[in-house]
């Protein structure tokens, strides 16, 4: 039957009055028409502040920064301001650091650095397994000291911040996101559905992550991994779907994507809206998008 | 010096990779933009994210700009969706329902929404309500109730069946009678109230 057939269902039982009463208080919302009359309605100067913010997000749509430079601070970016301290905190214990790690939970990480506050960062606790050096990939430049082989896999007592972790050589673009991201959360087995088995505790890392030694920022240790997903989701409990190291507009980038956990506290995730960001290896976010995801 | 190009040159230079195109229309526009987002969403922070969004997605979306409106119309629509979306992730988060059922209310004490409500608060929950409805409905309603398009424009500005408007029209409008039935009282000069057993007086 066809919408236009105007079938019977319980929206048809309406009070003519209340139905009068909603069209009069739809036809005050003048607002809401690109051209109202209202004289009020354009003399509203947009505050500096969001001004410098949507020129900043425009900016970085056009042109994601590079690492290292300077780039103005949008919505999205933001987020991701408070794990700068810490990022830095854990490059400065070593760069090479590949470790995941849970809130609380356990680690398989790399070989940790010697002169570690990377104790602390790996303090709550993990059982490690380090890769073994000699599976950096043949070819690659020669990992300096402390530039290690990353973890084949990662076990996380607590709720783990990542249900896949994948290295699918994407070259992400804006205009391409929505069908990139789907096709990479079907590749991963990870579409999202209001029935998904919880999160296994171990991800496992691909080789040629794990090998590579190219890893930094997020993939150096696991808190820096729940940090930035905690910190994009606001919601330390939060679970992303997949991290891609690949590239965005042709720069090295993690992608991460995840349902949309911006919904009150006892309440699942929302996911049919799927949030994806794309972040330097400090977490500071470059680009982002949200879409719904039909099914 | 203002960029002397009109808005549709302006996205047409976007669309054709002018980097400075969009934002220069965006500027144009920020304040009537802003107004928009403000009103719609009620608080600056929500407007601030609602219009980001809808910028991002106006520039990643130029290319489907089809002309057959005004720039600033179209860059309005967009704007008014985005700000809807965040009123109803917002209603979702504050888990507080809209008083969609006033007359089941137990007791006659119970006072008639409307008596606290002035013009602007009616607009905000109407605009709340209108947030919750499915998005091909609220296009529908904000075309034809809201904007005043016939129901032969908005079906043309829309791509489908006029009969297809009208059916939107109608559900949406069922939903929002249900969930605001208590604006029935608004003009009214004997406001019905609730009474104990859920009937009107």
């Amino acid at each position: 039957m066809s919408e236009e057939q105007f079938p019977r269902s319980a929206d048809d039982d309406v009070d003519p009055e209340a139905l009068a009463a909603v069209q009069r208080a739809l036809g005050d919302l003048a607002f809401l028409r690109p051209d109202d009359g209202d004289p009020a309605s354009t003399t509203e100067p947009m505050p500096p502040w969001v001004w410098d913010r949507i020129s900043a997000a425009l900016a970085e749509a056009h042109d994601p920064q590079p690492t290292g430079t300077p780039h103005r601070r949008s919505r999205l970016s933001r987020w991701g301001g408070g794990l700068i301290a810490a990022s830095v905190a854990v490059l400065a214990v070593g760069v090479a650091v590949t470790a995941f790690r849970g809130t609380s939970g356990t680690v398989v990480a790399g070989e940790a650095p010697a002169a570690d506050a990377g104790a602390a960062v790996m303090a709550d606790s993990a059982a490690v397994e380090s890769a073994p050096q000699q599976e950096a990939v043949a070819g690659a430049p020669a990992p300096s000291p402390r530039m290690l082989a990353g973890p084949r896999s990662l076990s996380f007592a607590g709720i783990p911040p990542i249900r896949k972790i994948l290295g699918t050589s994407t070259d992400y673009s804006p205009s391409a996101m929505e069908g990139q991201v789907t096709a990479t959360l079907e590749q991963a087995g990870v579409l999202p559905a209001s029935d998904m088995p919880s999160p296994e505790p171990t991800v496992e890392v691909p080789t040629e992550l794990s090998a590579s030694a190219q890893q930094t920022g997020l993939l150096q240790s696991a808190q820096a991994l729940r940090d930035c997903v905690t910190r994009l989701t606001h919601k330390g409990t939060s679970t992303a779907l997949v991290l891609d190291q690949s590239t965005f507009k042709g720069q090295p980038a993690s992608i991460i994507v995840s349902p949309d956990y911006d919904v009150p506290a006892a309440q699942a995730p929302d996911m049919s809206l799927i949030e994806v960001w794309v972040v330097d290896p400090d977490c500071n976010i470059t680009w982002g998008m949200s879409f719904r995801m039909s099914r | 010096m203002a960029d002397p190009r009109s808005d549709s040159d302006l996205l047409a230079a976007h669309v054709a990779g002018d980097p400075l195109a969009f934002e220069e229309l965006v500027r144009r526009h920020r304040d009537r933009l802003w107004a928009v987002a403000l009103r719609t969403t009620g608080d600056p922070e929500e407007a601030a994210d609602a219009l980001q969004d809808a910028l991002i997605s106006a520039f990643r979306r130029a290319h489907q700009f089809r002309g057959d409106s005004a720039v600033t119309t179209w860059l309005h629509r967009i704007v008014v969706n985005a700000c809807l979306d965040r009123l109803r992730r917002r209603n979702v988060r504050s888990a507080q329902p809209l008083p969609d059922d006033v007359d089941a209310l137990p007791g006659a004490v119970v006072a008639d929404p409307v008596d606290h409500m002035g013009r602007r608060e009616v607009q905000l929950v109407v605009t709340e309500a209108l947030a919750e409805l499915p998005e091909e409905q609220r296009e529908a309603i904000l075309l034809v109730d809201v904007e005043g398009w016939s129901v032969e424009e908005a079906a043309r500005m829309l791509d489908c069946p006029e009969g297809t408007v009208k059916s939107r029209c109608h559900r949406g409008r069922a939903k929002l009678a249900k969930s605001l039935g208590y604006l029935r009282n608004l003009d009214s000069s004997d406001p019905v109230v609730p009474d104990a057993e859920g009937g009107d007086h």
